[in-house]
């Protein structure tokens, strides 16, 4: 089973919110982009030693997503932590090493964490088109699980970069 | 029987999350700027990498000539970055001539946002240099946003494209961007989706507004604003059921590849005062 430092959990997710900040919006399709912290966060909630760990870590991911974007200072913070609760509470009936269990953790909370995002932006500074919404939410979603395949992969089995 | 797992709360977390969210927001992106302030030294990382200097005596020719070509690229490459700051002052300088903006260059840090939904870049150039919140930023002649948070070293540029951003502008057809007659054409509100195209909203039902227009700014003194800078080109008009046609802009700056940009000062007493000296 893999365990991991939450200090290199934090320095993999700034290596990984300056990833987002440059490359991930060059690749991205309308708009639409893989989110590389988020699919650490789920890696930081699935292979926690306990729960305290897995909600700091992916917690700590939020606020530092936060600290790349214009949006307010806390909001991914606690959508990550939401994430991280969740995966937390069913990871005993999960199998997390599988890259399928991995795949969809990851899709359904980009759903969730992109959805949330969504709503609270068109309620604070104005309206986004549902049509939008619902594009760049399930696209995101997609090439976040997508991503989420290998990273974790990375993480398993390169022990040094995490433990 | 195994160890016992200890369960954390993640109320205490939840708790810290809601004091940050209800921060006033001038503390707190303060606290981020200065923070993504961190990642400026990464900008030249790849140039001070190519000047470390190989080991060895028989070496030093070779790292000689290599530094040289270093400086020789170094300069060509602040020879490329001065023409290109010249050649937007100069695309700048039709529409700004009258009120006696002034411009400051500034360098990109970050072209996008962390957050899928917001659009924003990251300066290099803050409090320190002259930069304030609400300045508008061009490249050329075409608006890339408004300043919407600064700190000492650091400032954020809500994009056109920032769900956030609003500005009052008109279509015009291509061919008459510089010298159309503003007050014969209905203005509308510019807004952005987050999305890859923004919007023109609240223009007349006669309004005449026709794919390939120019969205362009009309004068908002108030904020700064000369007319005539390009907002973006129309794609698709659908004048639907409703009163009002839906119009949708797209940006004609590839916002991801900017490295430099250009702030407009506005004069002092359009500043203190919000109206312009010269305007017309």
């Amino acid at each position: 089973m893999s365990k991991y430092s939450t200090g290199k959990m934090v320095l993999l997710a700034a290596a990984a919110l300056a990833f987002e900040l440059t490359l991930a919006e060059a690749w991205s399709i309308g708009g639409a982009r893989a989110e590389a912290l988020l699919s650490l966060a789920c890696f930081a909630a699935l292979f926690a030693r306990d729960s305290g760990q897995g909600l700091m870590a992916s917690w700590i991911i939020g606020l530092l997503k936060d600290f790349g974007s214009a949006g307010p200072l806390g909001l991914h913070a606690l959508l990550f932590l939401g994430a991280g609760w969740v995966v937390l509470q069913i990871r005993q009936i999960l199998f997390r090493e599988s890259p399928l269990t991995q795949l969809g953790v990851a899709f359904v909370a980009a759903c969730w964490v992109n959805l949330a995002a969504a709503i609270v932006v068109s309620i604070s500074v104005g309206g986004i088109p549902f049509g939008v919404i619902l594009g760049k939410t399930l696209l995101s979603a997609l090439f976040t699980a997508v991503l989420t395949v290998p990273l974790h992969l990375t993480l398993m089995h390169v022990r040094f970069l995490v433990r | 029987m195994g160890p016992k797992r200890r369960r954390s709360s993640p109320w205490p977390l939840l708790a810290v999350s809601a004091v940050l969210l209800l921060t006033p927001s001038s503390i707190a992106q303060k606290t981020r700027l200065t923070a993504l302030a961190g990642f400026i030294p990464l900008e030249s990382l790849g140039s001070w990498a190519a000047r470390i200097p190989s080991s060895g005596e028989s070496n030093a020719l070779a790292t000689e000539n290599a530094y040289l070509k270093d400086q020789v690229d170094k300069l060509s490459r602040e020879n490329k970055r001065k023409d290109l700051l010249l050649e937007q002052a100069l695309g700048m300088k039709q529409p700004v001539r009258d009120h006696n903006f002034r411009m400051i260059a500034a360098d990109v840090i970050f072209p996008t946002d962390s957050s899928p939904w917001r659009k924003s870049l990251t300066l290099a150039m803050g409090t320190r240099d002259g930069v304030e919140k609400g300045m508008l930023v061009l490249y050329n002649n075409q608006v890339v946003g408004r300043v919407s948070e600064t700190a000492p070293k650091t400032s954020r540029v809500q994009t056109v494209t920032d769900p956030g951003f609003r500005a009052a502008a008109v279509a015009v057809p291509r061919t008459y961007v510089a010298g159309v007659s503003f007050s014969e054409r209905q203005p509308g509100v510019y807004e952005g989706t987050s999305g890859q195209n923004g919007q023109l909203k609240w223009l007349g039902g006669d309004a005449a507004v026709e794919n390939g227009s120019f969205v362009v700014t009309t004068e908002d003194p108030v904020n700064g604003v000369p007319r005539g800078l390009v907002l973006g080109r129309v794609v698709s008009v659908n004048h639907g059921r409703g009163a009002f046609p839906k119009v949708e802009v797209e940006s004609i700056l590839n916002l991801r590849g900017i490295e430099h940009v250009m702030l407009l000062v506005p004069p002092m007493e359009v500043r203190s005062s919000g109206t312009p000296s010269g305007g017309r």
